[in-house]
């Protein structure tokens, strides 16, 4: 959410985004933006989606297929995406989803009922040491030791 | 306590096994003389890596903040994970040989 609000200018987020990657870009920041590689798919996807459903495309419904029957179009699209993909990694520490994560996704599963892809992001941030997340999903709140940021 | 003449200082730790066997590896595979060359070589490739450089950050900050103009919000976002779960669960049923 914050990673699609830093590079899109007309989302809703996009001023919250724009305060908190300003302040991670600072010299000497003490603040540093930290997300698994998992973010990277979940937004990449986002914005190959919202393009597909402009013009030319125009792609009302079923974008998802439609992309991924339409291999040109992806190529196409990523031409607008790859700048400020790059961009926006460049300004987080992407951090991999290593093994033993599962194990990890497993136990916040069964502590706090999290689906598997929230709590992989909630793994990967114990195994990083790391105990403060930028959502708006309130679900996050559910596991212990999690300070959850909102816009 | 007096340095050795290489310069170099004493410096106690310990190593998992694995992270032992790894380096030994390196070392016979002659990758590195030493296991304190292959060491020093990792720590200076962690730190290079792990330095932020605040002229790089800045401009891609300033390339990126706001490079697109989609106009996407909570419904957006929702309406975006619905077609793709709905992509996905179809593409699972078409490959198990169910319309």
């Amino acid at each position: 959410m914050y990673a699609v609000g830093f590079v899109d200018a007309g989302s809703t987020w996009h001023r919250a985004s724009r305060e908190l990657f300003s302040r991670a870009a600072e010299p000497n920041s003490s603040v540093q933006l930290v997300t698994a590689t998992l973010t990277v798919d979940e937004v990449v996807f986002i914005l190959l989606q919202e393009l597909a459903a402009r013009p030319p495309y125009g792609v009302g419904r079923s974008r998802s297929q439609y992309l991924a029957e339409h291999p040109d179009v992806v190529r196409e699209l990523m031409r607008v995406v790859e700048a400020p993909l790059a961009d926006l990694v460049e300004l987080l520490t992407l951090e991999p989803v290593v093994p033993a994560d599962v194990l990890g996704m497993q136990a916040v599963m069964a502590t706090t009922g999290l689906l598997p892809r929230d709590a992989l992001h909630v793994a990967v941030m114990r195994r990083v040491g790391l105990s403060t997340l930028v959502s708006d999903d309130t679900a996050f709140d559910r596991c212990a030791g999690i300070t959850r940021l909102a816009p | 306590m007096a340095r050795p003449a290489t310069g170099k200082r004493d410096f106690a730790t310990r190593l998992s096994p694995r992270t032992l066997e790894q380096l030994d590896l390196l070392v016979r595979q002659r990758r590195f003389g030493t296991r304190t060359e292959a060491i020093e070589a990792a720590v200076s490739r962690l730190f290079e890596a792990e330095q932020r450089d605040p002229e790089r950050l800045r401009r891609a900050f300033e390339r990126g903040c706001g490079a697109l103009r989609l106009g996407l919000d909570a419904a957006a976002l929702s309406e975006a994970e619905l077609d793709r779960l709905d992509w996905e669960a179809r593409r699972a049923r078409w490959a198990e040989g169910r319309p």
